[in-house]
């Protein structure tokens, strides 16, 4: 059985290397790309001229109702990966859907109960366990002894567009960036977030709706304690688009994890850049989902992974409304 | 005229950070030292040539030889030294932290107005000189007004008297006071702490040796601190300091600007060597003002500040909340 997919939106930029990944598995006989949709249809037009999909969609229903696929892609404006994903699992549909899962913890907890309930895999896209110097570096840590703490970063430059608008975005920087480097935490530690403290500054940017930077504190069920900067905090001529840092204090000693820093020096007329040669997690990603729906596995990045790195997300805007740590129970739904 | 300074202290901060400085600089000389065991001022006088050694410190105050005092001795011993130092109306160079409570410190700084006698804790990154240029940097606009900004300072733990909160207040208070010292000299005063912790390393007995603190400032920027001394032993000591502002970002650290590095079997060297360095160049702060009245970048009530924020964050910890600074006292 190959794989057919629909890719759902390009609103998310991603989309377009899962795409590509889907391309290079289409050429290699392990999957197939049936159709995409996008609403904006500049966006579809670009495309379908890069990627000559079999059906193109401006009509999210029409999709859903001509079908032909059997897995989808969502990779819309973060508030709309309900509007989608929801349906394509009723439809019986396997979703990688980009992350966050949402933008709030109850209708994460829908999709996760409803791929539940129709016997479909529901992935969230934290390409970064398909990263191979992360991988590596989870294999290392266990010879390190027990993880005794973690600093992380996840910074960016500010990506604007619909990113930096509250009601497609659900929030700024910390609805982006916390995630990423939440869900290593809980994968690495097998512990689950249990206290958040956020700090949120003054904006960087002081014309945008969302915030722009945010310091994370938070404590594990074992007492652990995790450090995470979500701060679109690169300014827009560093030479490269931000970071994905771990220092990893453990009982033996400290493991650090650069996951970006594979990167070439060039400097031309447009300025001075890094050039990645790193490994491609985004084809990773969607190989190793192929093989879950194949073997009937359980996505390495489950949308229950997406539902706990998403409450963390909700305790963190909580904090910095109450100015107080919260509990990871105050804002967990049943 | 040649000023004569009396050393008290014969552990790392005098053998490695002031003694060597001292020797370079015309208008010194070191007249006497006091260090417990004996035989390490012992050894200390050999090498540096210092004419006095005793394991009376008092008897150093007190020498009607001795111009100026550079107290280099542990935490838990700077607020008697000091005392007896401005009593006796010597001028002091007090090593950070000025004392580990707040009321000590402002005793301390109290003493030093009241007498007229001088009186600098050493904060030496305010000397330092990638530290000097980044706050120059910052002060003349480059990044436009600072927003989020990140501080480290890693190190394998140090032992000996460090291992005991109530002797030397933890990696906070000793080490991580050179951070908070200088985020408030180039940031404004902070309204908010909260900060996460504890005892990590098995050297600590009671201190805690690892922490990750956040801080919002008047000005409403927030700043990450993160101090430890839980880092394995062959770890490099690390500093990273980085400032993103509205207009710009600027990074710097100790291990990507080293400018020698050398491998010896196992283990590895990379440093700055830089002979006018922070040590260096406090003296020369120091001794300008005790000379020619010049005012060195740092007062007292400073170094009472930098601890309020130390012993914020351990408050945090222990308390588990948001502590505002106000309320250690």
């Amino acid at each position: 059985m190959v794989l057919r997919f629909a890719v759902v939106s390009y609103a998310h930029m991603h989309a377009w290397s899962y795409t590509r990944a889907i391309k290079e598995l289409e050429a290699e006989g392990k999957a197939s790309l049936v159709a995409v949709f996008d609403n904006n249809s500049d966006r579809l037009r670009r495309v379908q001229e890069a990627f000559k999909p079999k059906a193109v969609y401006n009509d999210f229903d029409k999709l859903l109702a001509e079908g032909g696929f059997n897995a989808a892609i969502v990779a819309s404006e973060n508030a709309k990966h309900i509007t989608y994903a929801l349906p394509l699992i009723r439809a019986g549909v396997h979703v990688i859907v980009e992350k966050p899962i949402t933008t709030m913890v109850s209708d994460a907890v829908t999709m996760v109960n409803e791929a539940e309930k129709r016997g479909v895999k529901l992935q969230v896209a934290f390409v970064m366990r398909y990263h191979d110097a992360v991988v590596e570096a989870k294999n290392r840590v266990s010879e390190l002894g027990g993880i005794k703490s973690i600093t992380a970063t996840n910074h960016g430059t500010c990506p604007f567009d619909w990113f930096v608008d509250p009601e497609l975005a659900g929030g700024g920087a910390m609805m982006d960036h916390i995630v990423h480097v939440a869900d290593l935490i809980r994968w690495f530690t097998g512990k689950e977030f249990e206290e958040v403290s956020a700090f949120v500054g003054k904006n960087i940017r002081p014309e945008l709706k969302v915030e722009d930077n945010a310091l994370i504190l938070a404590k594990l069920s074992d007492g652990t304690p995790v450090s995470i900067d979500s701060s679109w905090s690169r300014h827009e001529t560093w030479p490269i688009w931000g970071d994905v840092y771990m220092r990893i204090l453990t009982e033996h000693g400290v493991l650090t994890i650069n996951a970006f820093n594979q990167n070439i020096s060039l400097a031309d007329n447009k300025g001075f850049h890094w050039v990645s040669f790193g490994p491609d997690a985004d084809r990773n990603m969607v190989e190793d989902f192929i093989r879950v729906v194949e073997n009937n596995l359980t996505p390495r990045a489950s949308g229950l992974d997406g539902l706990r790195a998403l409450e963390v997300v909700a305790a963190a805007y909580r904090s910095w409304r109450e100015g107080r740590p919260i509990k990871i129970s105050e804002v967990r739904v049943q | 005229m040649v000023i004569r300074v009396g050393i008290l202290g014969s552990g790392f901060a005098a053998r490695e950070l002031h003694l060597p400085v001292l020797s370079m600089i015309s208008d010194v000389e070191v007249a006497s030292i006091f260090g417990i065991p004996y035989e390490d001022a012992l050894f200390l006088a050999r090498r540096f040539k210092i004419p006095k050694v005793t394991d009376d410190w008092r008897s150093v105050i007190n020498d009607p030889n001795v111009d100026v005092i550079l107290v280099a001795t542990p935490t838990y011993t700077h607020r008697a030294m000091a005392e007896e130092a401005i009593k006796a109306g010597k001028d002091v160079m007090l090593e950070k932290p000025i004392a580990l409570t707040v009321r000590d410190g402002e005793e301390i700084a109290k003493m030093h107005e009241t007498s007229g006698v001088k009186l600098m804790v050493a904060h030496c990154l305010r000397f330092w000189p990638e530290y000097v240029r980044a706050r120059e940097l910052i002060m003349a606009g480059r990044i436009g007004e600072p927003r989020v900004i990140r501080a480290y300072r890693l190190s394998s733990h140090p032992g000996r008297w460090f291992r005991f909160q109530e002797l030397s207040g933890g990696v906070a208070v000793d080490m991580s006071i050179h951070d908070l010292d200088y985020l408030r000299w180039t940031f404004g005063s902070v309204r908010r702490v909260y900060a996460i912790g504890g005892i990590y390393s098995s050297d600590s007995a009671t201190s805690i040796d690892h922490f990750m603190a956040t801080l919002e400032f008047d000005n409403g920027a927030i700043a990450y601190v993160e101090g430890s001394w839980a880092m394995p032993r062959n770890f490099p000591f690390t500093t990273y300091f980085e400032v993103s502002g509205t207009g710009g970002l600027m990074t710097v650290d100790n291990q990507s600007t080293a400018t020698v590095e050398a491998y010896v079997d196992n283990s590895y060297y990379r440093y700055s060597p830089m002979v006018k360095n922070a040590y260096y160049l406090e003296w020369i702060a120091f001794l300008n003002w005790v000379s020619k009245g010049v005012k060195p970048p740092i007062e007292p009530s400073d170094a009472v500040e930098a601890l309020r924020l130390a012993l914020s964050i351990n408050k945090s910890i222990t308390e588990g909340r948001v502590v505002n600074p106000g309320e250690v006292r």
